[in-house]
């Protein structure tokens, strides 16, 4: 176990300012040997093992991509939501613990300097939310597993798999965040792709399903519902928005 | 998809934009008190029910009060009782970050067979009234805070001066396409505003004549929305100011808002004795 360290905003800046400069560096090189000349090391009042990080997949399949974020949640669940947001802990990790995974992941050799810098800019980086939470090689990777943990909580992160099954799925998912950071409403949804698995099966089904879900359940507290009661409520959702749900269990 | 006063109800809601209650008032006071350096966050908090079937439902335990929270940042949405009385609203560090609104709120715990509509319209007096759990009952308005150090940083740090030769002699423009919006000078001022900047009398000078404006100008972008610059660290400071000033860019008097966000920059010419010539 060791402090988890980030780079200053400076440093980020920096960086981002000079992705064409390094281009060499983000195709084949490192970053090492910038370590001393800026502030790549401050640490924070946590600690960490990043040891499951050796392991990440670049593959870019589904699996993959449950794997990693199992990974990453080994490693960082002690981050805190909001530490989660600072963009100078991904910055550090994708130019240095992870450099080798998000390259292999996000670049590859026949990109020209342009394309390049723009998978640079978009996976190296974590400046917005929007950033963190889809484009940033390892912070998407925390943001899947901390959403799925709120939606069904546990050390296997069970609902990882079905949130992560489908890109649709996904980016409906985690990109309603009004709708799933509301625990029991998530919890909710998890439940009825598990018993209905026709919304999420079908192209298309689970993004007019989500519509639905924003549509109808505006003004209510799910807070205060029973989860009974919440099920019948997606059900209607399903209901309207063309999904049987006679195959319910 | 959250909870707010934007959405719209077949039943009696009594809240500050509504007629649907005869008399009645649901009003709530907070006072927010935060650790910027842990995102500890503590709401103080008072409330003002005196309507009588509310009150009744909430003592009952058919009803209860509470605000819901929303975070988009750190993807936080929770629903949290508060009592009657008062009291406080802890939360725990680490879980709110940016932006974050508050919508008071009472609803129904259980079904509710009858609703009880004498203090209501009378547009809701012919049929009666059954509501499920989780119905909402009241609303007071929603506010907004801003955790995190964002809101504290100067505004200096977001801003940059450069030269741009092919403005009109004399003359300033702004390029928000940056980290920091950049004030683009002429360049046969451009001396003489970095002269300025460099004394102690002139500071105050470029503040009203040059900073002002240009903050003015860009409230008057964000009017008109400013998603567009989401990625550029000058907009989430300006933003986490604005909502910690209370001030909204959408719907503000620009100079009134500019000054506000500036600290009433006159003050800095008024208290500058060699400015004054004294």
């Amino acid at each position: 176990m060791s402090r988890l360290k980030y780079v200053s905003n400076n440093t980020a800046d920096s960086l981002r300012e000079s992705v064409s400069g390094n281009a060499a560096r983000y195709r084949e090189g490192s970053f090492e040997d910038m370590m001393s000349d800026g502030e790549w090391s401050i640490e924070l009042p946590v600690e960490v093992d990043l040891t499951p990080l050796e392991d990440l997949d670049p593959a870019g399949t589904s699996a993959a991509e449950v794997s990693n974020s199992k990974l990453v949640w080994k490693a960082l669940s002690v981050l805190s939501p909001s530490l989660a947001c600072e963009e100078g802990i991904w910055v550090r990790l994708t130019h240095l613990n992870c450099l080798d995974y998000a390259r292999q992941r996000w670049l590859n050799t026949t990109m020209d300097d342009d394309a390049l810098a723009k998978g640079v800019l978009d996976h190296f980086f974590a400046d917005t939310l929007t950033k963190r939470r889809d484009d940033n090689a390892i912070s998407r990777l925390w943001w899947n597993a901390y959403i799925a943990s709120t939606a069904a909580p546990g050390d296997d992160l069970p609902a990882l798999g079905l949130i992560l099954s489908k890109a649709d799925i996904r980016s409906n998912f985690i990109e309603r965040s009004q709708t799933v950071s509301r625990p029991v409403l998530a919890a909710g949804i998890i439940r009825i792709m598990t018993r209905i698995p026709d919304v999420a099966a079908k192209e298309g089904n689970y993004r007019a399903f989500m519509r639905s879900v924003n549509r109808l359940g505006g003004g209510l507290v799910f807070e205060a519902m029973t989860d009974n009661d919440i099920d019948l409520f997606l059900d209607s959702c399903a209901l309207s928005s063309g999904i049987s749900i006679a195959k319910a269990a | 998809m959250k909870l707010d006063a934007d959405a719209r109800f077949p039943h009696p809601v009594l809240s500050p934009d509504t007629t649907d209650y005869l008399q009645g008032v649901f009003r709530t006071t907070f006072d927010v008190s935060e650790k910027p350096d842990t995102s500890e966050v503590r709401l103080d908090y008072q409330i003002e029910l005196d309507e009588p079937t509310l009150r009744e439902l909430i003592a009952s335990d058919h009803a209860a009060l509470g605000i819901s929270v929303t975070c988009r940042e750190t993807y936080y949405s929770r629903v949290l009782p508060l009592g009657l009385a008062g009291g406080q609203v802890n939360f725990e560090p680490g879980t709110l970050m940016g932006r974050v609104t508050v919508q008071p709120m009472i609803w129904t715990r259980k079904v509710i067979a009858s609703f009880p509509l004498g203090n209501c319209h009378e547009e809701f007096h012919g049929t009666p009234l059954s509501f499920s759990a989780g119905t909402v009952l009241a609303l007071d308005d929603e506010f907004a805070i801003s955790v995190g150090r964002e809101k504290l940083a100067q505004m200096e740090t977001i801003f940059s001066i450069a030269l741009f030769e092919e403005l009109p002699a004399g003359s300033f423009s702004l390029n928000l396409d940056a980290d920091r919006i950049t004030v683009l000078v002429a360049s046969d001022i451009y001396e003489t505003v970095n002269t300025l900047r460099g004394l102690g009398h002139g500071k105050p000078i470029t503040l009203n004549t040059v900073f002002l404006p240009a903050v003015m100008q860009v409230l008057d972008v964000l009017r008109e929305g400013g998603e567009a610059y989401d990625g550029r660290r000058w907009y989430r400071v300006f933003q986490e100011k604005c909502t910690h000033l209370n001030i909204d860019p959408a719907d503000c008097d620009l100079w009134e808002a500019a000054q506000k966000l500036l600290q009433a920059p006159f003050l800095e010419i008024h208290k500058n004795k060699e400015l004054l010539g004294k």
